[in-house]
């Protein structure tokens, strides 16, 4: 090939590379619009901002997952020593509204995660996943937990707490080294603000006290 | 081609069942461990018990000196404790010891100065707490073997438990002391 030709094989495909990063830049900020209309129409209060993690408390990310993309922090209120959240998840076209609250509280054991079990976690478990069993058969249908410490979890997941939880059923709770968390369906609102708050403190108010005072 | 399908129609399920004797053969060595360990974190817990209970029977001697036949029993129930006692063992022995100590926390409720006494509460406070320890380190045994009953008890563990015969785990069942309520402060 001739010095020309390896010259202009080269412009082709930067030029292809420049193309291909233009195109995903512009479908970013397409997508960006639209979400933001959406938001808007929707009566959300829209902040284009991802500065909210999760590991700051010990934490893990809800919008990690292969079709999950883009968590939207949309609004924030602080309630006593609490702080909540809605995000608004995007995910091919369709949007899913979840609140999350937050209560600083150090953990004395290790990171635990409680979910209600659905079909993914179902799977999971039948392909040996470590989904940990409790003496409940109810509860355990229910709620899919992960905690490293197995003893941890049974200490905190005691008759009392598993019915606790199973009457409030809440989608997702989390309990990292330094904050609970909890996640529900839905905006934020006035009337869910004292339930959430409600629900972190009940759950506080049943772990052991031993397990803190093991801590110290 | 037709010797390569006949090879991978006859090596893929040998593979399989390669693989899955592995997968069993390490998922029982872990849920042993886990029911060991869990069975020696009992073992802890009720050592704490034992313990205790001398310290009990001496506050209630130094009040009700005649409850010589509950002293015995007392003796007698420890008596049964062994060293490294198999879940069923350890059941019965706690069970008598359990009992026992039991009615001696009721023979002290007849005594309102052992009862007020500084040490007898600081005792029962102790009990309080080393029967919750004991509940929940229970809870978490039962599970551990739980979980083992299940994966032996269940297709296609049962193949394999027929293979490599783990050992048979037998859950643990102890009734709490009743102390008189005490306020118990953890802080």
């Amino acid at each position: 090939m001739s010095s020309v030709g390896y010259v202009l094989a080269q412009i082709a495909a930067v030029s292809v590379f420049l193309a291909f990063a233009s195109w995903m830049y512009r479908s970013a900020k397409k997508e960006e619009r639209e979400f933001q209309a959406w938001a808007e129409d929707s009566g959300y209060s829209f902040q284009a901002q991802r500065k909210w993690n999760p590991r700051e408390y010990g934490l893990r990310p809800l919008d990690v997952g292969p079709r999950r993309k883009v968590t939207w922090f949309v609004s924030s209120g602080l309630y006593e020593a609490f702080q909540c959240q809605t995000n608004i998840k995007e995910s091919h076209g369709s949007h899913e509204v979840y609140t999350v609250a937050v209560k600083k509280i150090s953990n004395p054991g290790s990171f635990m995660s409680i979910e209600r079990e659905d079909i993914r976690h179902k799977a999971l478990s039948s392909l040996g996943g470590e989904d940990i069993g409790f003496e409940s058969d109810a509860f355990s249908r229910l709620f899919w937990v992960q905690c490293k410490d197995r003893k941890h979890a049974y200490d905190v997941i005691h008759p009392e707490m598993m019915d606790y939880l199973m009457d409030h059923m809440m989608p997702h709770v989390q309990w990292g080294d330094r904050a609970l968390l909890v996640k529900i369906q839905g905006p934020l609102t006035s009337q869910n603000v004292p339930q959430l708050w409600n629900f972190l403190e009940g759950f506080v108010a049943r772990v052991p006290a031993r397990l803190f005072a093991k801590q110290t | 081609m037709s010797g390569f399908l006949i090879a991978v129609f006859i090596g893929a399920p040998i593979l399989l069942f390669v693989i899955m004797m592995i997968y069993f053969y390490n998922r029982f060595q872990t849920l042993e461990n886990r029911c060991d360990e869990s069975w020696s974190n009992v073992g802890t817990e009720l050592h704490r018990r034992h313990d205790l209970i001398p310290n009990l029977v001496r506050a209630v001697k130094g009040y009700a000196k005649h409850e010589k036949d509950l002293f015995d029993e007392i003796t007698k129930a420890r008596a049964l404790i062994k060293d490294e006692p198999t879940p069923k063992e350890a059941q019965a022995a706690e069970r008598a010891l359990g009992g026992a100590t039991g009615r001696l926390l009721a023979v002290a409720e007849a005594y309102p100065d052992l009862k007020a006494s500084k040490n007898f509460l600081q005792l029962q406070q102790e009990l309080v707490i080393t029967e919750d320890r004991i509940q929940a380190a229970r809870r978490f045994y039962n599970g551990n073997v739980r979980d083992h009953r299940n994966a032996t008890r269940q297709f296609p563990g049962t193949v394999f438990k027929a293979m490599f015969k783990p050992t048979e785990q037998e859950f643990f069942e102890v009734e709490p002391i009743k102390a008189a309520p005490v306020s118990v402060n953890l802080s």
